[in-house]
Parts: C-alpha cells; structure tokens; sequence
C-alpha cells in the first residue's frame, strides 16, 4: 500500500455505526459473525432500527508535520474517530491508512494495574501500547527522569495521586518516535508545570511526526494546530483554519445554546478534586451564589467582594487561590492570586479556610463577565470551576471603548 | 518514506487462506509475546501479592484439587479401579481434565472479560487468551509434578508408551482450545453459551469418568465414546499406566474433528478479533 511520500494519516469515507440499545449491538454482532463465518466483508449497508451513524464519511489527510485539531460538542464522535485512527474500533465503511507508528494518548491510564509498582507499571503500560522490552529499556533512564516520580516508583501505584499516575503514563506513551501522534484532550491534566513539560515534550515531535488532537480548549486548537475540522452529529461541519474553525463553532454552540452564550469555550479545564476538596462556595459582596445563577449586577466602580470558602478533605499544606475574570469573547481581562499575599496557608481534614478578595470595579467596562474559580495545592489544581458571573453596569456613561477604561484624566491647553 | 503502511478497513480480503490466518495469528503471538508475558506475570503475582507466602500460593492451589482425592482415598472411600489406586486413577484425570476444560473455559472467560482491556490497547485478543493458557499451562505443569509423585507412591513406573502421551495431548489441545475459541467468539453475540459451558462442564467432570469408572457401565462406556473429554483423558491414563489405549477409533476421529476445529476457530477469531473490539464499548 503506498501513500504519498509525506502523507501520515488517510481516512477515506470512514463510518461508524453505534447502536443505542444493547439487544442491537447484540444484533450486529451476531451479523458481523456470520459475516465471518460464511466469508462475507463487513461493509455495513443500512443502520437498523435502533443504530445511528456516529461518524459518516470522514475524510482526511494529515502530513508530516500538520496538526489537526478536532472540535465538537460533546458526543460529536471525536474521542470515537480518534480511537477508530488508533485501531481500537473498526469502520463499518470506508478505509483508514496510517504510514509508520502510532503513539496514542487515549485512555491514558489503561493497561495500568493498581497492586503492581510504579516501575513494573512502566513495562505492563509500555507492552499494552505495543512496545518492545528494548524500546523501552532504551529511553528507561529518561522516561524516568521526566516521570519525576523518584522514589515512588518503588510503591504500587494505588497509593499515587491522579497526577502522579498521569506522570507515569504520560511519560511511557511519549518517550517512542511516532508518525502519527493521537492525542485526547490529556493536554490538561495534571499540574501547570507538568503540562508545560509535556507541551515541550509534544512540541519537540512536531517537526517529526504528524498530530491529531480532539480537544474542548479552544487556546490548544488556536495554539497548537495547523488544521482543524469540526464534527457535528458524527460528520465534518467545517474544516479549515484553526480559528476559522473556532469561529464556526463558537457561533454553532451559541445557536444552539443563545441563554448562555459565554464561559464554556477558551475558560480552561474544569476541574474538582473531591477527595482534596469536599466543599467549596463562593460569596459574592456576602450572597452565596451558583456559578448557573443569573449574573449579579453591579455599578461600575463599586467594590466586589468574593469569599471563596474552602473545606479540606485530606490534609493541606499550601492552599492558594485564583481568581481570573473573563469577557463574553473568553478574553481574560484580569486575574488575581493569593500565591504570593497568603503563604503556606494550611487546612487539616474537615477544616474551612476562607479566602477574601476585594476588587475595585472602577476599571471594568459594562458588559457580562465570567470569572473562574480556581483552588490550588503548590503547583496542583484542586478545583477550577465557573464562578457566579457578572454583569457590570454604568448607566451614567453613554461611550465605552474596549474592555476596560483605566483611570485617566483629559486636560487641554 | 518506505514505512509500514496499517490499513484498518470495513474490507477484508475473502480469499485469505485458513493456513494463512493460523500464521498470522502465531506472528501476533510471537510479536506481542513481551506483552504476553508481562500479562502472565501480572496475572502470576496479582493474586498472591499482599499474602506472607507471596508467589508460594501459585503453586500450592493448583495441587488442592489433587490434595482432596489423595486424602478422600486415604480415607479408603474409594475402590481401586481396574487394578490402578484410585488415587491414581482421579489424579491423573483430574490433572488433565482442568487442563482441557480450562481450554474451552479460558477462551470464554478471557474474550468476555478482557475485551475492553483488548480495545484500549494494542494487545490483539489472541495474545490475550495465550497469556490466559498460559496461567493454564503453569498451573498443569505444577499438577503434572504433583501427579508424578503420586504416582510414584501408589504405582511406581508408568509404561514406556507414557511416551506418545504429549501427541494425545496435543490433540485434544488442537480440539478444546478451539472448541473453546469459537465459543468464546459467539458468546460475546449470544451470552448464555458461557453460562451453558459452565454447567455442562460441572456436569462434564462427572460424566466423563474423571472421578468415577462410569465407563464401567456398560450403556454408558457406549455413550462415553462420543465424549472428547472421556476419550482423550482415558487415552493419556491408560497409555501412562497399561501403555495401550482402548479407544483408537473416537481417538482418531477426535483428533481429526480437533485439527478441523482449530483451524476453523483460528480463521474465526483472525477474521473478526478486530471487529470483536468494536463491541467492547
């Protein structure tokens, strides 16, 4: 089979057929074996009663060196064609075509066993991706290092946190030389300083390999792709330039969603670590509110003040938090730490620490804005969630330009 | 570039020979046999770790079954048979008997068990169901040692004729591992084949004269001719202990079906372990 001279990654009029009962996945399976036992292909022709197309005619190239980002509403088939580029699901039409190896960062974790140490982890992971005892004893000394895990690797890995496990498979699943790299949203997880080492790692293949990445953050698309598709309902809505494909979508998740227009696109990763956090509320100028309430009016130029209270689950040792305010384009306008004002702030389990925050207003311009709320350990994201949004209001002044007005003063001579 | 180019396609290509996919499959066997036996060895420690006798209980379990017959003969419960110790007699089936039924067993189990682990990695399902065989094949190994020294104790030599023995087993390897290979394809469509192959095998070491001489009786000798378990496990005991075997005829027969079988589930299983993994989801 050959393939153009740079082409990594052909996908030809590829379908995949779901079913949404399980009787019906019982069905096609059972005419898939037949199909096997009397020498049949298993091209399928019509969906039955309960089955739906979950990817209809995709068709794709990708070449050494591009990047193409995948972009949907959630249950638009992209975590599925990334599989199906992996050979973890079959097309029921069409062809894919992949030239040289594939490193997948799907389902991270898989092939990991809980009782067996950090160290046996790193062979049982490296053979259940397909790679051989000397591939890995090749790069073991750096995969190490990058893991970070020192001596860790020593204990099973039941007793790692989530980033310590992520470390570990990250780290077996990079450390090969792929043509085709497959990547699923694992761009954000873990702690900032790891993900930007893993960035860097990433960054390094790219001149080598070609890349897919399905992905809800709009900033890896815009950042990191050459190429962008969007799926809807299982098919290629839009394809073309990675903002233009930002745009496509953005104004498709507005229609079909014109209540809530903002906060869910460049806003980052949503995260809630509730064994760390079993509790987290936030106050603003002293009502307790939900991130889905209305948003709280305020005039222009008066006082917020937020009250994030925090309740720890397990013992913590340097809690901080971060406050960043987003416009209804997903801007940020502004963000606020405790990292360097309150240090070392500890809570044990069962404990609350509240954490209070005054912003002046003065500078904001009207309009409705989202802030975040974020709950860190050190470097390690507890909590990051959508806070009560705002909507700024000054019905003194007629003209806004841009979205803030610092303090200034005409004169004339 | 001259890289290897991986097609995954609705297509297959009908005309591929049976002999053409038994080769292919033994390739994914030995590419992947690193995987195998990190699975193996996974497998091997998961189940003692934690204990204070560690990886000793890997090999005392396997023995409990032969453990329980020596102690029920040594109660004198059971008569000798044919001349041959009871003792004998049960542990040599009851050796080969988990080795067989463990071949349509594992199959079964490991495709229904494992094939999500399957989708989530590059592992194909066969090389899956060889590292279950090859728990299997440890934990007979141990029984064969344990039913060595039994026998020793209460027979001493085995007949030379112990020596065509591995071509027996062979064949009933061929016969129920593909037995069980298909089974375990079609259970993942049709989920109460797993069910009716555990009953019949509780059954099965009853009626195939494992425990007891049911061929003794005469109808049921008749009827145990057209048993795969009772035919072969009768051939291995009295090739160890008399060096003939008394049932050449079904032996052949069984073999053969064996052969066919295999390469039938051989064919089965290249042909739609990649689709298999579609239903994993």
């Amino acid at each position: 089979m050959m393939m153009d001279a740079d082409t990594v990654l052909e996908v030809d009029g590829v379908h995949k057929l779901y079913s949404r009962s399980y009787a019906g996945t019982q069905e096609r399976l059972s005419k898939v074996l037949l199909a096997a036992v009397m020498g049949r292909d298993f091209t399928v022709a019509d969906t039955g009663e309960s089955e739906f197309w979950a990817l209809k005619n995709i068709n794709l190239t990708v070449k050494r060196g591009e990047a193409l980002g995948i972009i949907g509403f959630n249950g638009a088939g992209k975590t599925t064609l990334l599989r199906m580029l992996n050979g973890q699901l079959p097309p029921d039409r069409g062809e894919i075509r992949i030239a040289g190896k594939t490193a997948s960062m799907i389902d991270l974790t898989a092939g990991l066993n809980d009782r067996m140490s950090g160290w046996e982890n790193i062979y049982l992971r490296s053979a259940s991706i397909g790679k051989t005892r000397q591939e890995v004893d090749t790069v073991l000394d750096e995969m190490v290092d990058f893991m970070e895990l020192g001596d860790a690797l020593q204990a099973p890995i039941q007793t790692y946190s989530a980033g310590m496990r992520m470390r570990l498979a990250f780290a077996t699943t990079i450390f090969v030389n792929p043509d085709l790299l497959l990547i699923d949203e694992v761009l954000s997880v873990g702690d900032f300083r790891f993900r930007q080492k893993c960035l860097e790692r990433i960054r390094s293949l790219r001149e080598k390999c070609a890349f897919v990445l399905a992905t809800h953050s709009m900033r890896d698309v815009s950042q990191f792709c050459t190429e962008t598709i969007v799926l809807q309902k299982g098919e290629i809505a839009f394809q073309g330039a990675p903002d233009d494909a930002i745009k496509f979508f953005q104004e498709s998740e507005a229609a079909t969603d014109p209540a809530k227009p903002i906060a869910r696109k460049a806003l980052g990763e949503f995260i809630r670590n509730e064994s760390s956090l079993t509790e987290v509320k936030v106050a603003i100028n002293g009502e307790v509110r939900k991130a889905d309430d209305d948003p709280l009016k305020l005039a222009r130029g008066s006082k917020l003040a937020v009250k994030v209270s925090v309740t720890a689950g397990l013992a913590l040792t340097d809690i901080w938090i971060g406050y960043p305010i987003f416009d209804h384009k997903e801007n940020m306008m502004s963000a606020y730490s405790s990292q360097e004002a309150l240090t070392g702030v500890r809570a044990d389990p069962g404990e609350q620490r509240v954490f209070e925050l005054v912003i002046d207003t003065a500078s904001l311009n009207p309009g409705v804005y989202q802030p975040v709320v974020i709950v860190k350990e050190g470097a390690e994201f507890l909590y990051r969630q959508k806070a009560p949004a705002l909507e700024i209001e000054d019905p003194d002044r007629i003209f806004h330009w841009g979205p803030v007005t610092l303090p200034h003063e005409w004169s004339v001579s | 570039m001259g890289e290897k180019v991986t097609v995954y396609s609705a297509k297959w290509d009908p005309h591929i020979s049976t002999f053409a996919t038994v080769r292919a499959l033994f390739k994914e066997i030995r590419d992947h046999r690193w995987h195998i036996a990190q699975l193996f060895r996974r497998d091997f420690f998961a189940n003692s770790r934690l204990t204070r006798f560690g990886s000793v209980w890997n090999y005392i379990l396997p023995l409990v079954p032969l453990t329980v017959w020596v102690l029920l003969n040594a109660l004198r419960l059971f008569p000798g048979f044919n001349g041959v110790s009871s003792v004998v007699y049960v542990t040599l089936g009851i050796t080969f008997w988990f080795l067989f039924a463990g071949f349509v067993s594992v199959p079964i189990g490991t495709i229904e068990s494992r094939i999500k682990e399957v989708a989530r990695s590059q592992m194909p399902l066969v090389g899956m169901i060889i590292a279950g065989f090859a728990t299997l094949s440890f934990d007979t190994l141990v029984r064969i040692v344990g039913t060595a020294i039994v026998f020793a104790i209460f027979h001493g030599l085995p007949d030379w004729k112990i020596i065509l023995v591995p071509i027996v087993v062979f064949f009933g390897t061929l016969f129920f591992s593909g037995l069980g290979l298909t089974l375990g394809v079609f259970n993942l469509a049709y989920r109460d084949i797993g069910k009716l192959v555990t009953i019949a095998l509780q059954y099965g070491i009853l009626l195939s004269s494992i425990i007891f001489p049911l061929d003794q009786i005469e109808f049921l000798g008749k009827i145990s001719l057209f048993n795969p378990f009772y035919v072969f496990i009768d051939a291995i005991r009295t090739l160890t202990v008399f060096g003939e075997i008394r049932h050449p005829v079904p032996l052949a027969v069984f073999s053969g079906l064996g052969v066919l079988i295999f390469l039938f589930s051989c064919r089965l299983l290249y042909i739609s372990q990649s689709r298999l993994k579609g239903f994993a989801q």
